[in-house]
């Protein structure tokens, strides 16, 4: 891999640098990223901190496009806000830098490597997780012609080896879904023709758009907890740490989500003219009788705000 | 066509991670939150990242080494990484027992309760079966001094009677003690000395020479290390071992007659074995010595009550038939009318008698079935009953087949034997024997009248 530094610094000392670090701070931020073991120089360092800023904007949003120049307490608590350290390693990988991608092994070669065989729940497949994703990360494919390394999408947000593990855990998963619909036809269970629906019963027809409209009224953590705990089969435990709640506190959230639902299929059905005991009545009928895919329901999300660009 | 509902717009592995470590705004957390409730597939995502996450706590546990520490120590990452590179052969089985070993090391401390649960139900079967079998033979357990006195007898007399002639204690002994009363040692001794013959049992083949018949020196050990108790007993035993070596010169039938099987041959009792035991035990812990000691006791009782009879070797030879007469164990295992468990049973083919462990004497005729009180004709309390035998032994007799031999005398012992009954004799040639607490000896040949002898 080509090794490529940019010193950005001037001789004679400039307080502001292209792009609007500031250079003491700059200085600071070197020395706190610790690159210097790995050799990488203060400019070197600038100018990665430089490009990260820009990119997004040192924190500031729409004020930075309307021509706004960040101070350097707004730059430093951009910056200090970001695991520094891991951003420097990875952007000096992304770019090539031989010491830091030596460095970038020593420290996350095992971990990763573990990480893969627990998503994997195999040391072979693991490994084989492991290797395509480091030579990705080294830098070996390259799109139009140019060199592209997924580390370069790391942004600091999170901690490096969490990125990786995220980024190991999409690469199975999407690779499970490729290959689950590669499924030999012989495997493939047919199910039975479907016999002609009747026609809905008219009350059933009413409890499946209570349902429904329930359900697509939930916020959004209530349909991750219901998702989760229902759909995906999770524990109160795995959800507990995914949400960084106790699982006390899930189950709770649970029950609440659920009566919730419930009050509003009451009221719903309600609405439709059905007395409070109809009502209830209405919900002890057989969840097969009523036409509805909750999966469906669930996964029907209004939210287009993310777009997948990194690690791809 | 349905639509597919999976939604094809995913957020990064950056956001999904600072969403996982709660780096994002609440605005963007909210955003999360609402993708992940409709997006399976980030679900996914974030569940493996997180398990992963765990997975690395594990590994690192399960496969610590001392360099990685002492690298950990210095903080040096570099070193580290060789430390925790283990090279395993790629293959599904090693792979699975891998993951499945730190994921069973991990959860084994929430799942801590399950093997001990487990561990606690097999060691209370275990208590539980052992208690079950022991209780119906060793009731004396509550009683250790009747124990001693009445059980050892027994004992001796049902594991085949390991006592050959005493060739060489019986240049040593010194006449025993009366039988006083039990001693300190004895007592303590006693539930050893019931389990004496199980041990003994165990070791027909190859096991030690038996303890009743030591070489002077050895005993003399046995006595220092078990007080003066022991020492009497030892005195006793000494005593008895000399007595069976005459009365064995006396009854016992010649060599050729005489046609013991490997058991009895392999327990016959010399100076080089004496010695050898002698210099095992002269070696051993307190404790095992204490238990030695104890079962020296029991034979030593054994043989000093066996030695008063005339036939020792007719005791010796109905008592291995005895061991294996189910009709024994089947009384011993029964409630005697009075409530109590026998402590002391002598059968001769469907003819048992019984003592109960407050003395009273009982008699049946089918093998247990039906008990009979014999009315009380002697003084004290009885603790034993046995059988002095008169029969002259055959040479299959001697080797441990009641009844058996030529067919002749198969056919005489049958003959005999249906006599049975109880009006003389229930068996021609066979006194029965109690033993009260006195070690007075009251002699019955129907079992029904008895006389002192």
């Amino acid at each position: 891999m080509p090794s490529q530094s940019v010193d950005i610094t001037r001789p004679g000392g400039i307080s502001v640098l292209p792009g609007g670090v500031d250079a003491a701070l700059v200085e600071e931020l070197w020395r706190e990223s610790d690159s210097a073991s790995y050799g990488l120089s203060a400019g070197e360092v600038a100018g990665i901190l430089h490009r990260v800023g820009n990119l997004q904007g040192f924190g500031l949003g729409q004020e930075l496009a309307k021509g706004a120049i960040p101070s350097r307490q707004q730059q430093g608590t951009f910056f200090r806000g970001l695991k520094l350290v891991d951003l420097v390693l990875a952007q000096a990988c992304a770019q090539g830098n031989e010491k830091a991608w030596e460095h970038f092994l020593a420290l996350y070669q095992q971990p990763l490597l573990r990480a893969a065989i627990a998503i994997t729940g195999s040391v072979t497949l693991g490994s084989d997780l492991a290797d395509q994703l480091y030579a990705e990360l080294y830098g070996l494919t390259t799109r139009d012609g140019e060199r592209r390394c997924p580390l370069d999408s790391y942004r600091g947000r999170g901690s490096l080896i969490g990125w990786l593990r995220t980024t190991l855990a999409q690469r199975h998963v999407d690779h499970h879904r490729h290959t689950h619909r590669e499924e030999p036809i012989e495997e493939f269970d047919a199910p039975a023709p479907e016999t002609a629906p009747g026609k809905p019963d008219g009350e059933l027809t009413v409890l499946a758009k209570a349902i429904e409209g329930a359900l697509i009224a939930t916020r959004g953590e209530e349909r991750l907890l219901l998702a989760s705990y229902y759909l995906d089969g999770r524990t109160l435990f795995q959800i507990g740490q995914m949400l960084h709640v106790h699982e006390a506190t899930v189950s709770r959230k649970l029950r609440r989500a659920t009566d919730d639902i419930r009050k509003k299929v009451l009221k719903s059905l309600q609405s439709h003219g059905l007395s409070r005991r109809g009502a209830e009545e209405a919900l002890g009928v057989d969840p097969r009788d009523l036409d509805l895919n909750l999966k469906k329901l669930l996964q029907n999300s209004q939210t287009d705000t993310f777009q997948e660009k990194g690690a791809r | 066509m349905k639509s597919n509902p999976q939604l094809e717009v995913h957020p990064d592995a950056e956001s999904l991670n600072a969403f996982a470590e709660q780096a994002l705004s609440k605005h963007e957390r909210e955003l999360m939150l609402e993708h992940l409730g409709g997006c399976g597939r980030c679900r996914q995502v974030v569940y493996l990242a997180q398990e992963a996450a765990l997975a690395p706590a594990m590994n690192e546990a399960a496969e610590f080494r001392p360099e990685m520490n002492h690298a950990a120590a210095f903080g040096n990452a570099a070193a580290m990484a060789p430390a925790l590179a283990v090279p395993r052969a790629r293959g599904s089985d090693e792979d699975k027992t891998h993951v499945q070993r730190a994921r069973g090391w991990f959860w084994g401390w929430h799942l801590a309760w399950v093997p001990v649960a487990a561990l606690t139900a097999i060691v209370g079967v275990a208590v539980f079966v052992r208690v079950e079998r022991v209780e119906p033979g060793f009731e004396s357990d509550k009683k250790p001094l009747v124990v001693l006195r009445q059980s050892a007898p027994q004992q001796v007399a049902k594991n085949a009677e390991p006592l050959p002639p005493a060739k060489g204690a019986a240049g040593n002994v010194k006449p025993a003690a009366g039988p006083g009363t039990p001693k300190p040692a004895a007592l303590k001794a006693s539930s050893a000395a019931e389990r004496a013959p199980e041990g003994m049992r165990r070791a027909d083949a190859a096991a030690p020479a038996p303890p009743a018949i030591q070489a002077d020196g050895n005993r003399r050990l046995a006595s220092e290390r078990n007080g003066s108790g022991m020492e009497a007993e030892a005195r006793k035993q000494s005593f008895a071992a000399q007595t069976n070596a005459e009365l064995s010169k006396q009854s016992a039938p010649a060599p050729a007659e005489l046609t013991p099987q490997p058991a009895l041959s392999a327990r016959r009792f010399d100076e080089k074995s004496a010695s050898e035991t002698a210099d095992k035990t002269h070696g051993m812990a307190g404790a095992y010595e204490a238990s030695r000691g104890a079962q020296a006791v029991a034979v030593a009782r054994a043989a000093e009550l066996k030695s008063e009879s005339s036939g020792s070797f007719e005791v010796s030879v109905q008592g291995l038939s005895a061991a294996k007469n189910a009709g024994t164990r089947k009384a011993k295992m029964m409630v005697l009318p009075s409530g109590l468990r026998p402590i002391s049973t002598v059968s001769r083919r469907d003819y048992t008698l019984a003592i109960d462990m407050s003395g009273e004497l009982f008699l049946s005729q089918d093998s247990g079935g039906h008990w009979e009180p014999v009315a009380r004709q002697w003084s004290g309390r009885a603790v034993a009953v046995r059988i002095q035998g008169g029969l002259k032994l055959s040479g299959a007799a001697a080797a441990g087949t009641f009844g058996a031999g030529s067919a002749e005398d198969r056919a005489a012992n049958r003959g005999r034997s249906n006599d049975s009954n109880l009006d003389g004799a229930a068996f021609p040639g066979t006194i029965f024997e109690i033993v009260n607490d006195r070690d007075e000896v009251w002699i019955s040949v129907d079992g029904k009248s008895w006389t002192a002898k």
